[in-house]
Formats: C-alpha cells, sequence, structure tokens
C-alpha cells in the first residue's frame, strides 16, 4: 500500500456548517467549515456534517492513480425558531407573515424612530393545524403573555393586543419602531415562571427576535415560548426578510455551537465574515464568543471581530463591553490610558458576556453601578440557553405567611436586647414555679423567642451593614458566622416542609441557592473540627459571580429566612407542649405582674400574651421545669 | 498478566425528594459494567477490587436527608481505595482506576472546565448534596494515586445556574509534579446542558438502560484496533460518536462527548475485536461469481464466490488464508465483520458499494 497523500475536496452544499473526515478506525484525519481540501492516503473514509443532532453523512475511497471526484454532503436541515429556508422548520406561510411585517406592509407599531424591534411567535409543528374548537382557545394562550417594557419596567408593547395572529396558521408577529436603546422583554404565562430577556436596538439597525412556541413538558396540555431556543437577527433597518439569507443560516448554525460550547469556526470562514463585515452582527457576537472557546483565543481575529462590531453596534453595547474587557484580560493594554472601565448598566443579551463581566463584579464595585438594571438583576438570573434572562420581580420573602420577616430599620432600631430578658425568665423560672405562679409561662417563652433569634438576626445586620463593599475577607467571615450561627440542616428540613404550601423556593434567589448547600457542608465541616479555609469561601464566591453589595444583600435575606424558620421551628416544636403549672393562684393581676417583672414588657403586652395563654393547673413541679428546660435548649 | 487495577460503581435509582424521578437504568447499569469489567476479554479487574455502591432496594425508611447512598457513603469508600484504611496514600502508578457513575446529575453552567456531578440521594430542592465524580477524579490524578484514570459520568448535564459541586474534602496536594503522567480518559453522557436518557433498549428485552452505558460496552466490544493492534481511547471516542446515532435510533438524544487524556492516549485492549453482523443482499444472483470485501486500506480483506441459490451457507475466506463458513438466506449473505468501512465487490467490480460494517443493510 502506498503511503503517499492525495488531494480530495469534501464540501456541504450550502457550505454551513462543519464538517469532519474519519478514518477506517473512527479517528477524524480532517475537520473544517463548509469545505475541506485535503491529502488523504488512499483508502475508505467517512465525511459527516452535523448541526444540533441533525446529521448528514457519506462514504467514499481515495484511490492510487484516480483523481477523487468531490465529495459533497446534503445540507442538514436542523431546526431553527426564525422560517429559514433550508431548515426543517420553515414554513412559506410562516415566511410570508415575517415579509408582511418586516416590510410594513402592515404599520409597525410607531413608539420612536431610528431603530425596530421584531417578535415573532410561531409554531412551526403539526400542533395549529390539529386544534379543535374546544382546544383552540387552550392553544392560543401559548402565544400570550409577552410584553416589551422600557429599562425601568414601564410596559411599552402588549403584545396579547398588539401582535397580529392567526392561531390556524400558529403564528402572532408584530414589529415596531423604536429609539434606539434599552429595553425588557418579558414574557409571563400561568403556570410558568415569569422571565425578562435585555433587549437592545442600534441606530440603523432592525433587531428580529423569532420565538417558537412549543408543547409544554412531557403531556403537558399547554403550549409555551421556548426562549432558550430564541433566535436574534439584526439587519440594518428597512432591508427586506431574505429567508434564504447566508448570514441567518450562519447565525443559527452559530448558535447551536455555542449552545454546544464548541468552536466550529475555522479560520478561513472567520476571514470570509471579516470581510463582509458579518451581514448580521449577532453572528459577529457570536463568533467573538466561540473564538473564546478556543485554548488559546487568535486575539488578532478576535480584536478584528469587537472593532467591527463596535463600528456597527456602538462602544456602548453591552456584550460589546463585556468582550472587551475580556480581550483585555487576554492581552492587557500598554499604557493605562488604554484600559477600559465602562460601565455595565444595561444587562447583555448573551449569558456568555454576563459572566465575563460578573466574574468581575466582585473585584470591580463600579462595574454595575448602584441602581442600575444589571445590580438589580445580577442575583436573579434563570437558565435559559444562551441567552441572558432573569426573573422578572424582586424576590419577596417577607410576604410569606406565618414566618414574617423584620426589615433591617426594625431590627436595628430594637433598643434591649431581647436575648437578655428572655434568658432572665428563665432564670427566674424555677423561683416562678416555686411560687406556684400560674403564669402562661411556656407561652410566654413561645412569643419571646421571635426576639431572641431576631436579637441573632440583628447582630449579623449589624455587622454585615458596616458598609457595601466589604473586602472579600470580611464576607468570608459574615459567610462563616452565618454558617455556624443557625442550624442550616434542621431549618432546610423546615424550609421543604413549608414550601409545600408557601413555594418558598420560588422566592430564594439564585445566589441564595448556591449558598445554600454550601452553609450545610461547611457546617459538616466545622462539627466534623476541620477548618474551612480561605478557599472554600473563595471558591464559593468565584461561582457566585455577583458583586459584593448584592452578595451582601444575598447573606442578609439567609440570615432573615433563617430566622423565620427558626421561629417557625420554634413554635411548631412547642404546639404539642402542655402548658402545665403547678398548683396556682390564679389572679390575673398577679400573672400579670410575675410577667412584666420578669420580662420587661408594657402592660398592653403582657395581657395579650396572658389572655392568649393556655393553662393547665397540675401538682407534678418536676415535669414543668422539663418541659421548661425543653424550651431553654430550644431557645439556646 | 491481567492488570492490577481498581474500581468504584456508583448508582443511585431512587432519591428521597420526589423532584428527583426514580430511575431504572443504574442499577443495572452499574452491574452490566462490572460484568465487563471482570470480563477477562473486557477490563479484566479482579472482582475483589471493585467497590459497587447502589441504591438499596427496597428503599430504606429513614428520614430524607440520610437517604442512601450519600455523598459521605461514596467519599468514605473512595477514601478506603486509595488509604487502604490507612491514613496515607497508598500508591498504584502502574493501575487504573475505573470511575462509573449513573444517576441524576448537572454540571455548573459558568465552569467551562469538562466536569459533571451526579445528586447523591439525599438531595433535595435545598441542599443541592452531590458527588462531582469528575472532582475525585482530578484529585487523583494531582495525587497520582493511579497511573491512568478512566471517568464515566452517565447523568444529565444540566448546565446549572445555580448549584455548586460539593467539594472532594480530601487534602490538598502539595505536589503537583507527578500528576503531569497520570493519564485521564472522560466520558459524559451529553454536552454541559444536555440529558442523558434511558430507555428500553431492544437487544436486551426491552429492559430499560442507559443510552450511553449501552453505546460505551458496544464500543468496548467492537471498535476495531489501530495500525498497531491496540484499541486506543480516541477509537473508542470516534466509534462511540459514530454509533451513537444509531443508537438513539427515530428518537435523537443528547450525543456524549469524550475527552482524551492530553498527555497521551491510553490503550483499553490488546486483542480483536469482536465482530459486527454485515447483512449483504445480492438483487441478482450470479453463481459461480467472485465476491470481494476490500478494508479501509482498499486491501483485499475476504473474499467467496457464490454458489448454488439454493446452498444454505458459503466459504468465506479471509484474507490471512483462513476460512468459514456464512449463512445465506433469500439471496442474503450474513457476513460478520470487525467495525469499519469496507468496500464490496461483485463480478470482478461489475458492481461494488461502500458499507460499514454493521451499518445499514448492503444492496447490491
Amino acid at each position: 500500500m502506498s503511503n503517499s497523500k492525495l488531494p480530495v475536496t469534501v464540501e456541504v452544499a450550502d457550505f454551513a456548517s462543519q464538517i469532519e473526515i474519519l478514518d477506517g478506525v473512527f479517528r477524524v484525519v480532517a475537520r473544517g467549515f463548509g469545505q475541506i481540501r485535503t491529502e488523504l492516503k488512499p483508502g475508505l473514509y467517512k465525511a459527516r456534517t452535523q448541526v444540533g443532532t441533525a446529521l448528514q453523512e457519506k462514504m467514499f475511497a481515495i484511490n492510487e492513480g484516480v483523481t477523487t471526484a468531490p465529495v459533497v454532503l446534503d445540507p442538514v436541515l436542523f431546526a431553527s425558531a426564525a422560517p429559514l429556508q433550508g431548515t426543517s422548520t420553515s414554513h412559506e406561510y410562516h415566511q410570508h407573515a415575517v415579509a408582511i411585517a418586516v416590510d410594513n406592509a402592515e404599520p409597525p407599531l410607531i413608539l420612536g424612530s431610528g431603530s425596530s424591534l421584531l417578535l415573532s411567535l410561531r409554531d412551526p409543528g403539526r400542533a395549529p393545524l390539529e386544534q379543535t374548537k374546544q382546544s383552540r382557545a387552550s392553544y392560543a394562550r401559548g402565544f400570550d403573555g409577552c410584553s416589551l417594557c422600557a429599562a425601568d419596567g414601564s410596559e411599552l408593547i402588549n403584545y396579547d393586543q398588539a401582535a397580529t395572529r392567526d392561531i390556524n396558521l400558529g403564528f402572532a408577529i408584530r414589529n415596531a419602531e423604536l429609539d434606539p436603546g434599552h429595553y425588557i422583554l418579558k414574557v409571563e404565562q400561568v403556570g410558568l415562571k415569569p422571565v425578562a430577556l435585555p433587549v437592545v436596538t442600534v441606530p440603523g439597525w432592525a433587531s428580529q427576535i423569532f420565538i417558537q412556541v412549543e408543547e409544554g413538558p412531557s403531556g403537558a396540555a399547554t403550549h409555551h415560548p421556548a426562549l432558550a431556543e430564541a433566535t436574534l437577527m439584526m439587519v440594518p433597518l428597512g432591508q427586506p426578510f431574505h429567508p434564504g439569507d447566508r448570514y441567518f443560516r450562519l447565525t443559527e448554525v452559530a448558535r447551536q455551537a455555542l449552545q454546544r460550547g464548541r468552536n466550529i469556526f475555522d479560520r478561513q470562514l472567520l476571514d470570509e465574515l471579516l470581510d463582509s463585515k458579518f451581514g448580521n452582527p449577532v453572528l459577529g457576537l457570536f463568533a467573538a464568543h466561540l473564538l473564546l472557546l478556543d485554548p488559546q483565543p487568535q486575539l488578532k481575529l478576535l480584536r478584528i471581530v469587537l472593532d467591527n462590531l463596535d463600528a456597527m453596534l456602538g462602544f456602548d453595547f453591552p456584550d460589546l463591553i463585556a468582550l472587551r474587557r475580556r480581550m483585555q484580560q487576554l492581552d492587557p493594554p500598554t499604557s493605562p490610558a488604554g484600559i477600559i472601565q465602562d460601565p455595565l448598566v444595561f444587562p447583555p443579551l448573551l449569558r456568555a458576556s454576563w459572566d465575563i463581566l460578573a466574574a468581575q463584579a466582585m473585584m470591580d464595585d463600579d462595574l454595575m453601578p448602584a441602581g442600575s438594571v444589571s445590580r438589580q438583576i445580577a442575583d436573579r438570573l434563570c437558565d435559559n440557553g444562551i441567552w441572558l434572562a432573569w426573573q422578572p420581580r424582586p424576590l419577596e420573602m417577607s410576604a410569606t405567611q406565618g414566618w414574617k420577616m423584620l426589615s433591617d430599620d426594625e431590627l436595628l432600631s430594637k433598643k434591649g436586647p431581647d436575648r437578655e430578658r428572655i434568658l432572665s425568665v428563665f432564670e427566674q423560672a424555677e423561683k416562678y414555679l416555686n411560687l406556684d405562679s400560674n403564669l402562661g409561662l411556656l407561652q410566654v417563652a413561645k412569643t419571646l423567642t421571635k426576639p431572641v433569634v431576631r436579637e441573632k438576626l440583628r447582630q449579623f445586620i449589624r455587622s454585615a451593614a458596616a458598609s457595601e463593599n466589604l473586602p472579600l475577607e470580611q464576607l468570608g467571615e459574615l459567610v462563616l458566622r452565618l454558617a455556624k450561627n443557625y442550624p442550616w440542616e434542621k431549618l432546610l428540613r423546615k424550609l421543604n416542609e413549608l414550601d409545600v404550601d408557601d413555594a418558598i423556593s420560588e422566592r430564594l434567589s439564585a445566589v441564595q441557592r448556591t449558598i445554600l448547600p454550601a452553609l450545610l457542608l461547611f457546617r459538616q465541616q466545622l462539627a466534623a473540627d476541620q477548618d474551612v479555609s480561605a478557599d472554600d469561601w473563595k471558591q464559593l464566591f468565584a461561582s457566585l459571580k455577583v458583586p459584593r453589595a448584592v452578595l451582601l444583600d444575598n447573606l442578609g435575606e439567609l440570615a432573615r429566612l433563617a430566622a423565620g424558620l427558626e421561629v417557625r421551628q420554634a413554635e411548631d416544636n412547642m404546639t404539642g407542649l402542655n402548658i402545665v403549672l403547678a398548683n396556682a393562684d390564679h389572679s390575673k393581676t398577679r400573672v400579670l405582674q410575675n410577667l412584666r417583672a420578669a420580662t420587661g414588657l408594657g402592660r398592653k403586652e403582657a395581657e395579650e400574651l396572658v389572655a392568649g395563654a393556655p393553662l393547665t393547673i397540675r401538682d407534678d413541679v418536676s415535669k414543668v421545669r422539663a418541659e421548661a428546660e425543653v424550651l431553654r435548649t430550644l431557645l439556646d | 498478566m491481567p492488570r492490577n487495577d481498581y474500581a468504584i460503581l456508583m448508582g443511585i435509582s431512587h432519591y428521597a425528594d420526589p423532584g428527583f424521578p426514580p430511575l431504572e437504568g443504574p442499577p443495572r447499569d452499574v452491574a452490566r459494567f462490572h460484568q465487563w469489567l471482570i470480563d477477562p476479554q473486557g477490563g479484566d479487574v479482579d472482582p475483589q477490587q471493585i467497590i459497587t455502591i447502589v441504591s438499596p432496594t427496597p428503599p430504606p425508611n429513614v428520614a430524607p436527608d440520610q437517604t442512601p447512598p450519600t455523598f459521605v457513603d461514596f467519599q468514605t469508600k473512595f477514601k478506603q481505595l486509595v488509604t487502604g484504611g490507612g491514613s496515607n496514600i497508598q500508591y498504584h502508578s502502574e493501575s487504573r482506576l475505573y470511575l462509573y457513575f449513573s444517576g441524576h446529575g448537572f454540571c455548573e453552567y459558568q465552569n467551562a472546565m469538562p466536569h459533571a456531578a451526579i445528586y447523591a440521594a439525599n438531595a433535595s430542592r435545598w441542599a443541592h448534596y452531590n458527588i462531582a465524580g469528575t472532582l475525585f477524579a482530578l484529585w487523583a490524578k494531582e495525587a497520582a494515586v493511579f497511573g491512568e484514570i478512566v471517568l464515566v459520568m452517565d447523568c444529565c448535564r444540566d448546565a446549572e445556574a445555580t448549584k455548586t459541586l460539593s467539594p472532594t474534602f480530601l487534602p490538598a496536594i502539595a505536589n503537583l509534579g507527578p500528576a503531569g503522567h497520570v493519564k485521564m480518559f472522560c466520558v459524559y453522557a451529553a454536552p454541559k446542558g444536555g440529558k442523558a436518557q434511558e430507555r428500553p433498549i431492544p437487544e436486551l428485552n426491552n429492559q430499560v438502560h442507559s443510552l450511553l452505558t449501552h453505546a460505551l460496552l458496544d464500543a468496548f466490544r467492537h471498535a476495531p484496533p489501530d495500525e498497531k493492534g491496540k484499541v486506543t481511547g480516541q477509537i473508542i471516542k470516534g466509534y462511540l460518536e459514530d454509533s451513537w446515532p444509531g443508537v438513539c435510533g427515530k428518537i435523537p438524544a443528547d450525543p456524549p462527548e469524550v475527552y482524551i487524556p492530553p498527555n497521551g492516549d491510553i490503550t483499553f485492549f490488546r486483542q480483536p475485536s469482536a465482530r459486527l453482523s454485515q447483512k449483504i443482499h445480492l438483487t441478482a444472483w450470479l453463481a459461480g461469481s467472485p465476491v470481494e470485501i476490500y478494508d479501509q486500506h482498499n486491501q483485499l480483506f475476504a473474499s467467496l464466490t457464490l454458489p448454488e441459490t439454493n446452498a444454505a451457507t458459503v466459504i468465506l475466506n479471509w484474507a490471512d488464508q483462513t476460512s468459514e463458513p456464512v449463512p445465506i438466506s433469500d439471496g442474503t449473505l450474513n457476513i460478520p465483520l470487525p467495525a469499519g468501512f469496507y468496500r464490496i465487490s461483485l463480478a470482478a467490480g461489475a458492481k461494488q458499494q461502500l458499507f460499514q460494517a454493521g451499518g445499514a443493510d448492503v444492496e447490491l
């Protein structure tokens, strides 16, 4: 067998997906994008191309002394939320609907000028055709719930009213002319968590968001917008819709590659893209992030991509702020004047861009300024594929019934140390019992549990409130205090229990969910007499990726959560206890006197407590003492 | 001489939290992997050196946060393996460690390193107790306890922005020098953000098994050796990726991800792989005509002469001068071939076709 190699060309018919060539033992011997020109030893090979899970492959032979004809693979039919030609989810009637909206055959909403936003919701499956009279209304709700808001949250467009719909063909669509700027797309449907996504419109460019409506998870009857698979295109303002546009297809291939975390673009393709300056700047954003996936990114190429994107999207485009900062890390500027310190006032479109910035936010207090949308959403992010998304409403713990939280002001303004007061009750408990008091002591103690916990919380908040930008070491100490102060194992069991009715889990931020298991692990380490090292909490902070002020807020919230749960737990544990008192004097005045003397409570508060205290009179004083001891343990 | 290898296999099928639906595959897949490990033609591992941790059946009546197997259950066994029950690490630098995990799992969204963790059976929505198989494998690599590590994470890799890997709580390794020689081969059931799947497998009496373990064991059995007679990690990776669409059938599934050691590949076998059955249907049966099969190098691999149509078998002559009878039925030859690419030629090239062994039937 000859070892001399022979030339061969392998290409995919639309030149828009990655190709691999395998040898006879399944090793990849060549890889490229769109077209590969290579040399191979005589033998048998297989060429394949893949986008997502869609695949095309073809075997071919290289024979000595014979010129091998080009091996051409058919285009891969992949799914796309946009009605692009050559995809498995394209319909002419959906393409027509987009063309009408984009070409302004149907007048757009006029809310400004200089940029535009198209929102397309469509179901490319068979569901629109299979609906009955009975099911149509329910199915149509899958297209509901979208609204466009200004950056301050005020609603600008309610697509339920504004969109043109044809449910029989499975689409809802509307174009709007807008002032260039920052907007928020909200999607709120019954039974689904509300989600918000950033929208940035740019002077001279039309943004087009395509969202596929699909059936709900496993057998759910309702349909919903699949936001994680959404497609974004940007084209020059006024450009008609071309469903066969090569850049649209490349953008979709790049989106799927980014989703898989694999750079599929080769140098040749990037050069080509750079020459044509990206017919769609979103492709440029994807290309930049794909370049960054390489272990050693091609910085020269990346810089050209960023310069091109700067010219198209503007220097302050949020994703570009992120990419330039990353570039700066990889290739530090030679002079201080070249250092980029732009703040991020509005979140970027891509999660990968956010991650670049969030990794720096812990150490750069100016990156996400106080009051900015970026700061507000930093702990509310939710999973949404490659796109950044967050829960649109702030998380409100205080609304939960049964274990209402106290505000920081309320906590900080309290004068006396409640812990001292409650402990004094128990110090005198025996005396009271010996005096045959008929005080509803256990009930009083139950009520006063809250002040004890409150004091613990107050101390935590005080230490945390000193500064919003504490050094990392102090934040680490706070985390350890939080771990030590509260019996998280028990509290989380209680939380699980309450979650059934109260759905508390929905109100925890992403940051809190990450910290909670770490607190448990730190407690386990401490219980095993192992130190929690600085490396441990640094690792935790690195995974959180939020500004320090946001972390501090979340630690406070967790302390409040713990306090609320501790009260609830103490109360529930006491529910089964009989309030048993020794042979008693039933005089109400005497009870009140004793109570006020022991606790320092006001008359009104003491009367309320006594009025609510169930009493059982028994001679078995030792049992009463034992029960008081139980309470003391609970409170400690 | 058999290798002195070790393994820990973990399969979690029952979870305390109803948010994690029970799985059918993990205990069966652990059993299948175990079977392959102890097979002299497979992993050839001493059964005494394999630790198996699976969900007890029936699930014990314990508090949800104590539901076994827990993180501690695994960590204790792992520590025992690497220390031999003592206080110091016992080194097995000539040995391979297999770490196999099957169950519900996830990976960290922000973490660019290839990794995954399976949830411990006592995990809940609040306490994401997990066993980060990757971190244990990396620790074993950094500590250079074993010469080679094979990590199989047969679990989902939901990219979670809100969950973190549990640390190993193993001592930090000060001297990372020897780790440079340790080779680590990793298989993940899905790409980051992807889903692993279990489903009824027709070849296994429609019992529910994980797709990855099924495909991986198939690759171990059938992947062809290279020019030096070795079935390497690279070949296992290539075979697995290539066979995946066929394993999935009509219902696609996220493809597995395989990572070859960057410091040199590992060798799984030095023995011929099992053969795959290939049906070759001849549309026109020309008795007396030669049929030749050429291998990936375009070299003659096997040949036969078509007998009369009523023959039940035909003698297949291999290129190494050996021969064996192969069955004929309804004009179809059933030829056993090692995995790979072939060219079949009928009547001195009058008709020929390229095909992949074990793939679609060849119509000639």
